[in-house]
């Protein structure tokens, strides 16, 4: 497990705009995160989490402050290059999966291969081998109809990892799930961090699925801060 | 190609959709290749003879006869060649709806001005010892039924003769769909009617090679120039389509149909993209999530609006040049419907773009709008 940053920011900020009224998101955060790390980030909806998380993977740009993922400077690059930098570096797993739906499992799972020079061989030993570590090998022929909503985030999972990311970035995984099916993506999620050494930014307003992680911070009206003692109670497990 | 299967799979999502789409530009495209065929049909005789031969009639109006004197005096102007009158003698065989091109010829010179015209030369000595002989086209032939040696009564809508003919020959030539018979035969029958004996409607006659055609016609409208039977000279293509044209500007109505219809084509694959669209924000959002650049996230979306109006546009392209390969809709009118290799290109291409422009606008909309905000109303 390595320890240099994976994930840097410094004084960012990021404001979006209603109408003629500037609102205020993240008001100056700085977080590191470095690699084999597995970090919640929690607090409150409207917190700024999930921007948080938009920011690193690159899908949104921040109004000020520096961001450096995986040694890019995220604020200089261009669409097109964010893109590249994305398919090399993020997995991202979604609240929802968001797992196209005439597509099966496996066809989801291969698409960010999609963007590499992989083989066609090449490319179903990979998802042959990311749908394994999830344990969704007998779903693969499956339509993400044909899948519960546990399945449905493994098959998400599968897809964010069969890339062989610099860094996960979950944003609410179980935010859709019963509690035995959260516990399985959770489970997953810090079998990926233990034994794979994956680097995991998990988003959550969940105490139970933050103590999955190694390290918890707390995100409250955009400023980040000490765990506040309810949350710190239930998250320690 | 890796992209193929993603792009069918989103393609068949909305079967409905997409078929109906595709049908819309099949329809369209059905439309606009029959309509430019039928312009080029009436632009583009099927005749070799036809580039070099000019018909000269009254400059007044189609249906203004000529004297009959003009035929020597054309014959004897210089550049040309050889010279026939061809009058439209216009009856119907039973019944009005058994409408068909007639014409009386000029036996003897007939055959110098349309060679193209084949009759097996038994059948041609027949009919031209017969004065109530006559020939047709073998596609009019076989429309009626008619074989040599039938009797046929015509009935005339122009003159007061219902001419009898005797089936004496079947011809092929590009454009079999006519009957013609002697002149002298109607000339004799009506020589004692106002206005007719005498008279021929047109004067066709060839020039040497393209290069007489401007001259000679120039030639011809000044022999008669200020006299009781003005001439005006054209080529049999520029003929034809003016005899056309007499319902209206043939061109203009056919241009602005074809528009009218790609318009129609562009607002109804433009509708279902754009629904595509509507309805795929959040995919294509993730779809850039996971590290597609915009470009192929928007190549994928225009792919799809591309293949289905190349689809819709290919079966409407193919079906007229399969239908008409070997028949036309309208055989008296057009003899022959081949779709012509340019037609059905450009209705291919007309498809094609399209399905860029329908798919076009919705794909930049898809890439343009911020990631965030997209997985957002996910």
């Amino acid at each position: 497990m390595g320890t240099s940053p994976v994930v840097s920011l410094r004084h960012v900020t990021k404001s979006f705009r209603r109408d003629t009224l500037e609102v205020p998101v993240l008001r100056g955060i700085d977080l590191e995160t470095s690699g084999g790390d597995f970090v919640a980030l929690m607090g409150p909806s409207g917190s700024g989490k999930s921007t948080v998380l938009n920011l690193i993977a690159g899908i949104d740009r921040p109004t000020s402050g520096d961001i450096r993922v995986a040694g890019s400077d995220l604020a200089s690059m261009s669409e097109t290059d964010l893109a590249a930098f994305r398919s090399r570096h993020i997995g991202f797993i979604f609240q929802m999966y968001n797992l196209i739906p005439v597509l099966t499992a496996e066809e989801n799972v291969a698409l960010p291969l999609l963007l590499t020079p992989l083989s066609g061989k090449e490319r179903r030993e990979h998802v042959r081998t990311a749908l394994g570590v999830v344990g969704l090998t007998d779903r693969a022929k499956h339509f993400p109809r044909q899948l519960s909503g546990g399945q449905e985030q493994r098959a998400a999972i599968a897809r964010a990892i069969v890339t062989d990311p610099t860094l996960l970035l979950a944003d609410e995984p179980t935010g859709d799930l019963d509690a035995t099916s959260a516990t399985e993506i959770l489970e997953l999620l810090r079998r990926l961090n233990a034994e794979y050494g994956k680097t995991i930014l998990l988003v959550t307003h969940d105490p139970r699925a933050a103590g999955y992680a190694r390290t918890r911070r707390f995100l409250d009206k955009g400023v980040l801060g000490e765990m506040p003692a309810s949350y710190a109670a239930s998250a320690s497990r | 190609m890796k992209y193929l299967p993603l792009i069918l799979r989103n393609l068949l999502r909305n079967k409905r959709r997409s078929g109906l789409t595709a049908f819309a530009i099949f329809v369209s495209t059905f439309l606009v290749v029959a309509l430019q065929t039928a312009l080029y049909q009436f632009e583009n005789p099927p005749s070799e003879q036809s580039r070099f031969r000019l018909v000269a009639r009254h400059a007044t109006s189609l249906q203004n006869p000529l004297p009959e004197a003009h035929v020597d005096k054309i014959r004897n102007l210089p550049g040309i060649l050889k010279t026939t009158p061809l009058t439209w003698f216009g009856a119907y065989w039973k019944d009005e709806d058994n409408w068909f091109a007639n014409f009386e010829i000029e036996s003897d010179t007939f055959w110098d001005v349309f060679p193209e015209v084949r009759l097996p030369e038994e059948e041609r000595r027949a009919f031209l010892a017969d004065p109530q002989g006559c020939f047709v086209g073998r596609d009019l032939a076989a429309k009626f039924d008619w074989k040599v040696g039938d009797r046929i009564v015509l009935t005339g809508q122009i003159y007061p003769l219902n001419p009898e003919l005797n089936v004496r020959g079947i011809y092929d030539g590009p454009d079999s769909t006519w009957l013609l018979f002697h002149r002298k035969y109607v000339e004799e029958a009506l020589k004692t009617s106002a206005g007719r004996p005498g008279r021929v409607g047109t004067i066709w006659f060839l020039v040497a090679g393209p290069e007489d055609v401007a001259p000679v016609s120039a030639r011809v409208d000044a022999a008669f120039r200020n006299s009781n039977g003005e001439t005006k000279t054209e080529t049999e293509k520029a003929f034809q389509l003016s005899f056309v044209e007499m319902m209206g500007d043939l061109r203009a109505i056919v241009r602005n149909i074809v528009a009218a219809v790609a318009l129609t084509m562009l607002l109804v694959a433009g509708n279902a993209m754009a629904m595509a669209a509507r309805e795929r924000a959040a995919e294509a959002a993730v779809l850039r999530a996971l590290g597609f650049p915009p470009a192929r996230v928007g190549f994928l979306f225009l792919s799809e609006a591309v293949l289905v109006a190349g689809i819709g546009g290919l079966l409407g392209t193919l079906l007229p040049v399969l239908l008409f390969f070997n028949s036309s809709p309208e055989p008296i009118m057009f003899p022959t419907f081949r779709v012509p290799t340019g037609i059905a290109a450009s209705g291919i291409l007309l498809a094609l773009l399209v399905g860029a422009l329908a798919g076009g606008l919705p794909a930049w909309g898809l890439v343009r709008r911020p990631i965030a905000q997209a997985l957002r109303r996910a």
